[in-house]
């Protein structure tokens, strides 16, 4: 099957003008599918972290979100531990005009800003909620330990 | 209501006779449908009717836009507007009217995805040049584009059409992020028809195409050889069906029949689903009558694209679906292409059978616990190490096949007790009687829900095949009726008794599961009774299916208008008897279902 004019364009600009701290590699032997790191944001308990994802856009891409999910250990309060992303953005708020870099970009704001209030991993929420020191230092820890 | 209600002495005298309300209440029975059909029972038991109005997703369709229309008259904001606003508020106009009112008017619009702009726009469709490129699709221009009148987000027309086509509900934003309003139903619209003009325009390509393909328009000879090739084609898969004897032309009329019925379906899907705006409006209907699920219900059926509008009681006492229900009455009702349905619970026809029990009924099938019953009941555990033995023959005298420990089958006592005798001494053993206890209980039970079990299945398999067998049948019955000459009214009771014959099987079906959850009484053998009357009545019927040529089926018309209103009338009775004792309490259940 040929691909799409959108994801060649969308592509070679992720290649030629990059997102800082973002990279994205298609796969060699299936373009729609993406290696994706991001760094942890300064300011966060994932600074100095470089967290590894996968990206896979599907046949009706752009009219429904790209998948994404983590491969590297996190503890958030909105990523699960099989690496699945709470972000309105790849749900319900999914747009066509919305892009992979886009996308990209919301899940680095979601590192500087988690939100305990709309949980996926309940107790790392709970434990945000309830002792917020304590969840930074273990969010620290497991950066420290898995995202190196 | 029955007939003799209407007879008057003279017209001015009915009339005269009827008051403003009644008139009021007599032309809503004219399109108003009841779950049953006599006010009394034939024993004079005053019953309490459900009234309902099967509609269809234009009528509501119409409905909504009439009211969307009156809003707007007091309003005044325009009907696209208006119809975002009530699509917002989920069509709460007390709510929507305060907040207009008391709220800042921009704030308003701004927070329903509505600008703050009004008036005329125009060119929302346009064609634009080769600078441009559309941000879902990556082509460039130029190409025809499309934008909402007060944005300036545009994208290619395709783009745009499959955009709101992958929605779901009737308020879709525009594709940009930062943009904030709603596709209106007037913007639709202009989206629709060009999209319509364009799929016009593709098949008339591809039609010229083919043109041209056969090089200019055909001489007669070209379309003679044309015509030959098709005609021969076509018989030789005649020949090839009929050489397959009967079973299979049955086979495939009836493929032709069921291909014809799902092509017409398909059909009207696809017209629904290729213009936009009626799509749109379906999404809108849905999201209405989903808010309003006490009113409204949409049939169940597969692929059914048709609704049921409660309109209240023919009754003092009963206000509520669910106090309906909890008098033990089964709210059934049928939509307009004859799906029969339950109101209360959304599941197909299961009169006699209550809610409950149905619900119940289901669980009992799907759960494991019968399955554990057989195994109290068929086995026994060794009395050492407790692993469950099925004795499949031979002597009294078992040895466990995972602990080796012998015993004796029938008082579960150590085998060396019985060495010198073979028969069983400890039979008032404490524990040996204890034990059997158990298993006695426990067979009943199964034996019980088995009985009821195979019953139930014996008739929805019946119910399966018949509804089979007897479309195919139904198909051929056509084909003679044609051939014969014999006019569609003349044949038309044979659809009918199909009818009666199914829905007599259903009926049945659920009687029986209704039958597993009551207490042993005088009540329920004259239930019984009824049951086995209707059971033999459904027989009778179903074998008249049977004959064969179907040529004969014509000829035996008279019979099946005997059996079939024979059936009709035993079905109206064995449900009113049903009715009866449920709704009076003359029929206890086993204490777990209520």
């Amino acid at each position: 099957m040929s691909l799409p004019k959108r994801i060649i364009r969308e592509t070679e600009r992720l290649v030629s003008d990059p997102v800082p701290g973002i990279t994205a590699v298609p796969h060699e032997d299936n373009l729609r599918y993406f290696n994706v790191t991001i760094d942890g944001p300064s300011g966060s308990p994932y600074e100095g972290g470089k967290f590894k994802l996968e990206l896979f856009l599907p046949d009706d891409y752009p009219m429904l979100a790209p998948k994404v999910r983590f491969l590297t250990k996190i503890y958030h309060p909105n990523i699960d531990r099989l690496g699945r992303i709470c972000l309105d953005v790849l749900k319900a708020n999914w747009s066509p005009a919305l892009q992979v870099r886009t996308i990209l970009l919301s899940i680095q704001a979601l590192l500087s800003s988690p939100n305990p209030d709309d949980p996926l991993a309940n107790e790392v929420a709970e434990e945000w909620k309830s002792n917020e020191q304590n969840a930074i230092k273990t969010a620290r820890e497991w950066t420290e330990r898995f995202a190196q | 209501m029955s007939a003799s209600e209407f007879e008057y002495e003279s017209e001015e005298e009915y009339a005269s006779s009827v008051s403003f309300d009644e008139l009021e209440a007599l032309s809503l029975t004219d399109s108003v449908h009841y779950t049953h059909k006599n006010r009394q029972t034939a024993n004079g038991l005053s019953t309490h009717r459900m009234r309902y109005k099967p509609v269809e997703a234009d009528e509501i369709e119409g409905q909504l836009k009439a009211h969307i229309r009156d809003v707007d008259s007091i309003l005044q904001i325009g009907e696209d507007d208006c119809a975002v606003l009530m699509l917002k508020y989920e069509w709460n106009e007390q709510k929507l009217l305060e907040d207009f009112t008391t709220k800042e008017p921009g704030n308003l619009r701004r927070e329903c995805g509505l600008a703050t702009d009004t008036g005329v726009v125009s060119g929302l469709v346009e064609t634009a040049g080769p600078e441009f490129m559309c941000a879902i699709c990556c082509s460039e221009g130029p190409v025809e584009t499309f934008r909402l009148s007060w944005c300036d987000h545009r994208y290619c027309v395709d783009c745009y059409v499959r955009y709101v086509r992958g929605s779901q509900t009737g308020l879709v934003k525009c594709p940009d992020t930062a943009c904030r309003l709603y596709v209106r139903p007037g913007e639709l619209a202009q989206l629709s028809a060009i999209d319509e003009q364009r799929a016009l325009q593709k098949e008339e390509q591809e039609r010229q195409e083919q043109r041209q393909n056969l090089g200019g328009p055909l001489t007669s000879e070209q379309i003679m050889a044309k015509y030959q090739k098709v005609a021969s084609e076509s018989s030789d898969e005649e020949d090839a069906e009929s050489e397959d004897g009967e079973e299979s032309t049955d086979d495939a009329l009836f493929n032709f029949h069921e291909r014809h019925i799902r092509q017409q379906r398909l059909e009207k899907q696809e017209r629904r689903n290729k213009v936009l705006l009626s799509r749109y409006w379906y999404a809108v209907v849905l999201q209405y009558t989903k808010k309003h699920a006490r009113t409204f219900r949409n049939c169940p059926a597969v692929d059914c694209e048709c609704f049921i509008e409660y309109r209240g009681f023919d009754s003092d006492v009963i206000s509520s679906v669910e106090e309906y229900v909890a008098h033990k009455y089964i709210p059934i009702v049928q939509c307009a292409n004859g799906h029969r349905f339950c109101f209360a619970c959304t599941s197909e026809d299961h009169a006699p059978a209550t809610c409950a029990v149905v619900r119940k009924w289901i669980q009992t099938c799907a759960d494991e616990t019968e399955t554990s019953h057989w195994i109290t009941a068929n086995t026994k555990d060794c009395p050492k190490c407790s692993s469950p033995i099925e004795k499949n023959g031979g002597c009294n005298h078992m040895t466990c096949g995972e602990c080796h420990y012998q015993f004796c089958w029938i008082c579960l006592g150590d085998w060396s007790r019985h060495k010198n005798n073979f028969v069983c001494t400890s039979f008032d053993d404490e524990e040996a009687k204890k034990e059997r206890e158990k298993q006695e209980t426990s067979r009943v039970s199964l034996k019980k829900y088995l009985f009821y079990f195979d019953l139930f299945e014996i008739h929805r398999v019946s119910l399966k095949k018949d509804t089979e067998f007897l479309a195919k049948l139904e198909y051929k019955v056509q084909e003679i009726q044609q051939r014969a000459k014999v006019s569609w009214i003349e044949a038309h009771f044979y659809r009918e008794s199909i009818d009666t014959l199914l829905r007599c099987r259903i009926t049945l079906m659920w009687s029986y599961a209704l039958m597993f959850y009551l207490e042993s009484s005088k009540e329920k053998g004259m239930l019984e009774k009824t049951q086995s009357n209707l059971s033999n009545h459904v027989e009778a019927l179903s074998k008249l299916f049977e004959i064969t040529p179907t040529e004969n089926v014509i000829k035996k018309k008279e019979m099946f208008l005997t059996k079939a209103n024979a059936l009709k009338t035993s079905h109206e009775k064995c449900i009113e008897i049903f009715m009866e004792s449920l709704v009076l309490n003359r029929i206890k259940f086993v204490s777990d279902i209520e």
